[in-house]
């Protein structure tokens, strides 16, 4: 175990990328710009001489970025290896532990995609055909791109940070939340895909449970509040989960924000978790059903014999359809704990999510319920 | 008869507007002395800004409060104080003098009959020197600071300078703009701020409705007041030079870049105007990030520029997104006292 100095969750709300504390790490080897995990290796793209001595404890530096001279710009991107090596750890680990397994190595590579524009976001990708301007060589199993940051947040005290990503557990955890959720629930059925013909496209159910796996892991419901602090919380690109957020907010059309249908989806799981709490349970007793729940819902993908022999476009258009609904990943969780299935299933029901419906039914009848209670 | 006046743009830090009288005054005028004129005949300019810089427009017989000035317009006027009662509106901004000449596809100037020079209730004669900015403490070292130089006057030089806060604004950082020299003008500062700028200054703040005709020191000392009065609001500053580098004042103060900023950009109003700028940017020691301005409308005018110049050649709109930062990014600040 080394001895890390990292952003820790602090979970109580302040706007920060966290408190810088130290941490343990489980490192195999160190590489000039590159730390391999058991189960993941992070990488800084732009390569240069990051780790030249045998500590891995480094300053934030702001983020260094373009204001920064080189010197605090090194600093800042090994931390950023260094940081992203901690969560990400943090997070393949509460998921194997949860799931009794391990999930397949990671790789995740920092600095990407910074041309022409520079890059503040982050994104999983899984080898396929219709990525502009990705890399042609993208892991089979997965990868975490983060661009080197974009723009500067002010912190509290009124200087300016840059927002690396790397520097930021909200954005760590959602994208390694993507990965669980590819070696899981399966949402795009790629297991039954050619290895070079992965989707990488999300849907609201696997935006909205990559952010529920980040608020659990940041013990907050704002996930995004560092740096998104300049909206207003009510705002829904925020992204925070709260009650408002119903299935009468959602689109589910393709082109739409899968992110914004995803925190209904997030919100009504964050609400559910809260209210095991507050029956004096253990909240992380819905973890384990989430996370076996989704398990459940990637062994149940089978592509029906009868299109097998369809096109590739469409081979998968019926089997996929419903591996959007809420509804079914809400029923595998019920499968997978019964016992906390009437808290969870009244939670859901707040939020217009119930079993055996569409997603676009279950909004049609959210609006119909609110356009009773507005009344004429 | 100054209650129902306009009162124009160059006379906008003037406070007590209520406190003051026209006509008493007997020195000749100076520099920076307000002035109230009536309108004889409206010509060139059909309108005045106000002390906000909206456009007001004018009649014969409308009162009107300036300031004199000089004015250096290549394309518009060149202008000198007064010498008698008869004068001309130099600029919308509301800079009074005489023009001396004209680009040919101007008319006629608006035509003033000066009323007299504006005074304080003792009967003191009143200038732009009175209402000045206090001092900022000086800038900190890093605070960087990036100077926008053209090759003439529309080359495009404030949409540069404009382009460059949005790109900061944008990015998160608080852009500081400043208008170094120029003729004041309530469309330049509105184009800052309206580009997202936290904090804006110009000569106006230092005293001066127009800075054609004061001593080069006396600019030079402005130029950093300028980047001072931005510095507590600001993370990263920049100033525009007016005019064109063959202006021996631009000259003078573009060539004392290296000792506060970290460069310069060109705006360039076409290729060869490019590269001949560069060159003598380069003989003064003036480290160039790239060039912008009008050529960049020309896509092969752009790559003329880069190709003779090996500088990054960028739009507008390229600099109001990442480059603009970029221009930031891995530059040594030499600092020296001026």
């Amino acid at each position: 175990m080394s001895t890390v100095a990292v952003y820790l969750p602090d979970g109580d709300g302040h706007p920060g990328p966290g408190r810088l504390g130290e941490a343990s790490l489980d490192v195999v080897a160190v590489g000039p710009a590159v730390v391999v995990l058991p189960e993941a290796t992070i990488r800084d793209e732009r390569g240069g001489e990051l780790f030249e001595g045998v500590s891995l404890g480094f300053d934030p530096a702001a983020g260094g970025g373009p204001l920064a001279d080189p010197a605090a710009d090194r600093q800042a991107r090994a931390f950023g290896v260094v940081n992203t090596a901690f969560h990400v750890q943090r997070a393949m680990r509460f998921a194997a532990g949860l799931l009794g397994r391990p999930l397949p190595h990671l790789v995740v590579r920092i600095g990407m995609h910074d041309k022409p524009r520079r890059w503040g976001g982050g994104h999983y990708r899984l080898p396929g055909p219709s990525l502009p301007g990705e890399t042609s060589t993208v892991h089979p199993d997965g990868e975490v791109h983060f661009g080197g940051g974009r723009k500067f947040l002010r912190l509290p005290a009124g200087q300016h940070y840059f927002h690396a990503p790397a520097h930021n557990a909200a954005i760590i955890y959602h994208e390694v939340g993507h990965h669980i959720c590819q070696h899981t629930a399966d949402f795009r059925l790629n297991r039954h895909r050619p290895p070079d013909q992965q989707i990488s496209g999300k849907t609201g159910i696997d935006e909205g449970t990559a952010d529920l796996i980040a608020a659990i892991l940041l013990k907050t419901p704002d996930i995004y509040g560092w740096h998104r602090a300049a909206m207003p919380e009510w705002e829904q690109r925020r992204r925070k989960l709260d009650p408002q957020w119903t299935m009468a907010h959602f689109h589910g059309r393709r082109g739409e924000d899968q992110h914004a249908d995803g925190t209904i989806w997030a919100s009504a799981c964050w609400s559910a978790r809260r209210r095991i709490a507050d029956r004096g349970m253990d909240e992380a007793r819905f973890d384990v059903m989430l996370l076996r729940g989704l398990e459940l819902f990637g062994h149940n993908g089978v592509v029906p014999a009868a299109r097998q022999h369809a096109t590739t476009g469409d081979r998968f258009a019926d089997a996929l359809r419903p591996r959007r609904h809420f509804s079914r990943l809400l029923a595998a969780m019920v499968r997978a704990d019964q016992h906390l299935a009437p808290m969870v299933l009244a939670a859901m029901a707040e939020y217009g999510i119930h079993l055996g419906a569409s997603n676009d039914e279950l909004r049609d009848a959210a609006r119909s319920r609110l356009s009773q209670q507005v009344g004429p | 008869m100054l209650s129902a006046a306009k009162w124009s743009y160059v006379t906008r830090r003037v406070a007590d507007r209520g406190g003051s009288r026209a006509g008493d005054a007997v020195r000749h005028p100076r520099l920076g002395d307000l002035v109230a004129a009536r309108v004889s005949s409206v010509g060139a300019h059909q309108f005045l800004e106000d002390v906000h810089g909206r456009r007001v427009r004018l009649y014969p017989g409308d009162v009107v409060v300036g300031v004199y000035g000089n004015r250096y317009a290549t394309d518009f006027y060149e202008g000198y104080l007064p010498t008698e009662a008869a004068a001309h509106l130099l600029t919308a901004g509301g800079l009074v003098g005489v023009v001396a000449s004209a680009h040919q596809r101007l008319g006629p100037p608006t035509e003033l009959t000066i009323l007299g020079a504006l005074t304080d209730q003792a009967g003191l004669p009143l200038s732009l020197e009175d209402f000045t900015m206090s001092p900022a403490p000086s800038a900190t070292a890093g605070l960087r600071t990036l100077v926008v130089v053209g090759t003439s006057m529309n080359a495009g030089k404030t949409t540069t300078a404009a382009a460059i806060v949005r790109g900061w604004a944008r990015a998160g950082l608080r852009a500081g703009a400043g208008k170094v020299t120029g003729s004041g003008s309530g469309k330049d500062r509105w184009a800052y701020v309206d580009a997202g700028a936290t904090a804006v200054a110009d000569f106006l703040d230092f005293g001066m409705p127009s800075t054609f005709g004061y001593p080069v020191e006396r600019l030079q000392t402005t130029m950093i007041a300028i980047r001072d009065a931005l510095a507590e609001k600001a993370d990263a500053v920049v100033l525009e030079i007016a005019d064109g580098l063959l202006q021996e004042e631009t000259r003078q103060l573009a060539a004392s870049v290296p000792r506060f900023a970290d460069g310069v950009v060109l705006a360039a109003a076409d290729a060869l105007g490019a590269v001949a700028s560069v060159e003598i940017l380069r003989e003064l020691s003036v480290p160039v990030r790239a060039v912008s301005g009008l050529v960049t409308a020309s896509p092969l005018a752009s790559r003329e520029v880069a190709a003779a110049t090996g500088l990054d050649v960028l739009s507008p709109t390229e600099l109001a997104h990442d480059a603009a930062v970029d221009l930031l990014a891995s530059t040594t600040l030499e600092t020296a006292a001026l």
